[in-house]
């Protein structure tokens, strides 16, 4: 899958997971707490939901391995290999 | 499970809460609670121990705040193990790393070396809320001047598609039901192919499991598609004008109109469109008898429109909580942030 898709699906789940911030702004560069203004519960959501969207599990990650929205995507993109 | 501040016993699971986050153990004595990690204080930030299986006294523990202890339903009861049995599960893992905040954390801990069962009730809520979360999602894209027609599932679809004289018609359906497919992928996870599509009595296409509308206009399709029942409508405002611009608009809102429209939206064409399409998306959503617009009151249903270009598009739905809004352009999808408009009072 390639980055951009990753991203599109990403703002769809922001848009659920979120705290009301308009997910079509974000970008690789949005800080996940200062930019998109996600509180660590909508934090843990996001993951549960991207586990549930992309098929895969957050097993070998510690906390705060994601400042930035383009973390995640790198993330999910090597998983999904 | 319940938990009650109290005087802790030997093998019991406690908790303390430390600002939004609850930490676990499993207490030993005042001077042994086993849990994985420390509580996520400022001042443990630097410790080694901070996110390894150790064991630390009561103060240490509790930050200061209220140590809660665990007291079980009777069938929480039977599945748990004995306090002795749960202390040495706990003293076994002593000095274990590999702390995962989703899927080994402090609860995982306590749950495993009481039950044998590693959970965790955030994971757990999480995940449940996301499953069950509403979708009320929508996608609009252009009719291509010249679609590059490919079989269509089902083949009963196909064939009423194929089937069409109109060619912009036939355009409008099929471009309608491709994006259907993208739409049930996208928002759903499912396989348009997988479906088992069927008909109502009213001659509508429908599926089990979630519910989908449809709409077109002039080079525009909308889809709507929900784990609820939904309506769509999309109608385009300079088509409009065309055909019913000026006095005519006026005429149609006296005719259609129900007396509480007519006090809601304004005397304008726009407006006009708003509570039309309404109309449409909050008929199709029930799914019921013929379209009589007179008869379909929307000042009360749950309605969204929104503007984008040249269409208005409005969607009905019993999930409309958070409705996204998708856009094909130049071959691509994407999320898009249109503001909901209302027709305004005249």
């Amino acid at each position: 899958m390639k980055r951009e898709e990753i991203i599109e699906k990403l703002r769809g789940i922001l848009a659920s997971a979120g705290d009301g911030t308009a997910p079509v702004s974000v970008t690789e560069e949005s800080n996940l707490m200062t930019d998109v203004g996600l509180s660590s519960v909508s934090m843990l959501y996001m993951v549960i939901a991207i586990e549930e969207e992309f098929g895969i599990r957050f097993d070998d990650v510690g906390v705060g391995d994601f400042a930035t929205l383009g973390d995640v995507v790198t993330y999910i993109g090597n998983k999904l290999g | 499970m319940k938990w009650r501040p109290g005087e802790c016993r030997y093998g019991d699971i406690v908790r303390v809460r430390i600002g939004s986050i609850r930490h676990y153990g499993v207490f030993v004595s005042e001077d042994e609670i086993i849990a994985f990690g420390l509580p996520p204080v400022p001042e443990y930030r630097d410790r080694p121990e901070r996110l390894t299986v150790t064991a630390t006294d009561a103060d240490t523990f509790s930050c200061g705040s209220i140590i809660e202890r665990a007291e079980y339903t009777l069938r929480e009861k039977i599945g748990k193990r004995s306090p002795k049995k749960t202390v040495a599960a706990a003293r076994a893992r002593l000095g274990e790393t590999g702390y995962n905040i989703i899927h080994n954390n402090c609860e995982h801990f306590v749950n495993e070396c009481a039950f044998g069962v590693s959970r965790c009730s955030v994971e757990e809520e999480a995940r449940k809320r996301w499953l069950s979360r509403p979708i009320c999602d929508v996608y609009l894209a252009p009719i291509p001047d010249d679609p590059e027609y490919a079989p269509v599932a089902p083949p009963e679809r196909g064939e009423e598609i194929a089937s069409c004289r109109s060619a912009s018609l036939k355009a409008a359906k099929f471009t309608d039901w491709k994006l259907l497919g993208e739409a049930l992928r996208r928002s759903l996870g499912v396989d348009i192919s997988d479906v088992r599509f069927r008909k109502t009595s009213q001659g509508r296409w429908c599926a089990d499991g979630f519910d989908f509308s449809l709409s077109h206009t002039g080079r525009a399709v909308a889809v709507a598609v929900s784990n609820g029942p939904v309506g769509i409508d999309a109608e385009s405002v300079s088509d409009f004008d065309r055909k019913f611009g000026g006095e005519k608009a006026e005429k149609l809102r006296e005719r259609f109109f129900t007396e509480k429209e007519k006090e809601k939206y304004a005397a304008d064409p726009s407006s006009f469109l708003v509570c039309w399409t309404r109309k449409e998306a909050e008929f199709k959503r029930t799914g019921k008898g013929s379209f009589s617009p007179s008869a379909v009151d929307t000042t009360a249903c749950r309605a969204v429109t929104y503007r984008v270009g040249d269409v208005v598009v409005s969607v009905c739905g019993d999930r409309s909580e958070r409705v996204l809004v998708f856009r094909e352009e130049g071959g691509a999808i994407r999320l898009i942030d249109p503001e909901p408009v209302e027709g305004g009072a005249p």
